[in-house]
């Protein structure tokens, strides 16, 4: 399948070899600093215990609501074109570009007990968002979002519209199109969104601290219990990220072997 | 097309330059406590600062891991002990003020908050620093000494983003500094048991020459300037 390889032409040699230091170096720098002797007895402590317990529901939860929410948006976005459409593959890519501690903060101000939206969800469900384990969720998700939906949207979109036309051609309804053409195609890419969504749920810091508090065995999550780690017991905050760490290796590099590979 | 590498190359250079030069103005660690007092100190010195403002442990970490600067101010002084156990500070460290701990309760009280005792209320959001950082430490002191158990929705990284969820009335009450609360104009319930509960600033030279942010802030001025903001002094 792959390319037979080229000579790589060499200008691109430096800039390449600084491209991979600037990545690697940092993961270097934090694996000799870590406690290796201590590293079990600090991850199994009952603090970071909880805070594991946490991030799991957090960020899997997220990934099946950013699949929930996600897949009909890519389908909308990948079979509609025109001015709207442009608008809100913008309104989707946000996020990414958003610092999440102002994500954190315009949800605050939308989903608040004295948000703009929150103050009535508040009023008329008695539902308070912010300081609870859904509300992390709903912070999470609306970081990991965009991953999820860029990444099937251009699955949807390369494979095209003309299964689809196919299918309804001999007499397929809509939702039978979806569900028994267009989904089983989607497989790979929506095992991939899934993925990314799920890791950078699980490495999501700022949009949570800011939108849901840090409580211990509620909402405070690794990334937020490495963040007041650092304050104290560094030791502990490099293990949690060599945690981290390992768990987004292993993710990634399962992905490119079973999914990414077609 | 070589001309246009080049110039590229050349705009490069000048960004990577420019950002990486620094002038030669003296650099400030000082806890984000101490963010409201900035623009005075510099209106009132009159070479420029440079300010780095972070939690007290982590400007310790920074000093530790080689961040250069020439005076380090901590809100706390268990903090400040620690760099001098590890040799990062010049000079024997001075008290330049304190700071309480208040009760501070969000605009229009929604919850009714009245007393210390109310923040056992389950019903109630409320906040704490977490124990990590000196405001947490200092709650969690007056907590155990006081017999009260807060029942809190969350415990913050840092007394700003704890105060700030206060002043937009998302959390009901909390335990700040009265610096913060002066600062955002929060209203605070005053009881006499939390007066106790002080954390001390502490500035020491990092290179070993005097600072003069140091004896700005211990002079008359400086210490009208403290005063001012909530800060309680020597």
């Amino acid at each position: 399948m792959s390319a037979p390889p080229r000579p790589t032409p060499k200008p691109l040699v430096v800039p390449a070899a600084l491209a991979v230091a600037l990545l690697a170096l940092p993961i270097v720098g934090l694996l000799q600093r870590a406690p290796w002797s201590t590293l079990i007895d600090r991850l199994t402590s009952p603090e970071i215990l909880d805070a594991i317990r946490v991030s799991l529901i957090v960020s899997i939860s997220a990934a099946v609501l950013c699949l929930l929410l996600g897949l009909p948006l890519a389908w909308v976005l990948a079979r509609h074109d025109g001015r709207w459409t442009a608008a809100l593959r913008i309104l989707v890519l946000l996020p990414m570009v958003l610092p999440p501690v102002v994500g954190g903060t315009a949800l605050l101000f939308a989903l608040g007990r004295r948000g703009l939206f929150g103050e009535w969800i508040d009023r008329w469900f008695g539902i308070t968002l912010p300081f609870t384990t859904a509300g992390a969720v709903v912070a999470a998700t609306f970081v990991a979002l965009p991953f999820f939906v860029t990444t099937v949207e251009s699955s949807l979109r390369d494979d095209g519209a003309s299964l689809d036309e196919a299918a309804a051609a001999i007499g397929a309804s809509p939702w039978q199109t979806f569900v028994h053409v267009t989904l089983p195609t989607l497989r790979p890419s929506i095992a991939a969104g899934l993925a990314l969504s799920w890791a950078r749920a699980l490495g999501e810091f700022g949009a949570t601290i800011t939108f849901a508090g840090s409580l211990g065995g509620r909402t405070r999550t690794l990334p937020v219990e490495t963040f007041l780690a650092l304050e104290q017991d560094p030791q502990t905050a490099v293990a949690v990220s060599v945690l981290l760490l390992v768990v987004s290796l292993v993710v990634l590099t399962v992905l490119r072997g079973r999914w990414l590979t077609r | 097309m070589r001309a246009r590498v080049a110039m590229w190359f050349a705009i490069i250079a000048t960004l990577l330059f420019t950002a990486c030069g620094g002038g030669s103005s003296r650099v400030a660690m000082a806890p984000s406590s101490m963010t409201t007092l900035t623009d005075e100190i510099d209106d009132a010195l009159s070479s420029d600062t440079e300010w780095v403002i972070a939690g007290s442990a982590r400007l310790v970490g920074q000093l530790a891991d080689g961040a250069s600067a020439d005076v380090l101010i901590t809100a706390d002084r268990e903090t400040m002990q620690s760099a001098i156990d590890q040799s990062l500070v010049a000079d024997e460290p001075i008290v330049i003020a304190g700071n309480r701990l208040v009760l501070a309760i969000a605009p229009g009280n929604p919850g009714e908050v009245e007393r210390l005792e109310d923040l056992t209320s389950a019903d109630l959001l409320l906040g704490v620093c977490a124990s990590e950082v000196p405001c947490g430490r200092l709650a969690a002191e007056a907590q155990a000494t006081l017999g009260i158990d807060i029942a809190a929705d969350t415990e913050e990284p840092n007394v700003r983003s704890l105060a700030l969820k206060i002043t937009n009335g998302e959390l009901d009450a909390g335990l700040i500094y009265a610096t913060d609360a002066a600062d955002l104009g929060l209203a605070t319930i005053d009881d006499s048991r939390l007066e106790g509960f002080v954390t001390e600033y502490l500035a020491a030279s990092v290179r070993g020459e005097p600072s003069d942010i140091t004896m700005f802030l211990t002079s008359d001025p400086g210490r009208r300037l403290l005063a001012d903001r909530g800060f309680t002094l020597p």
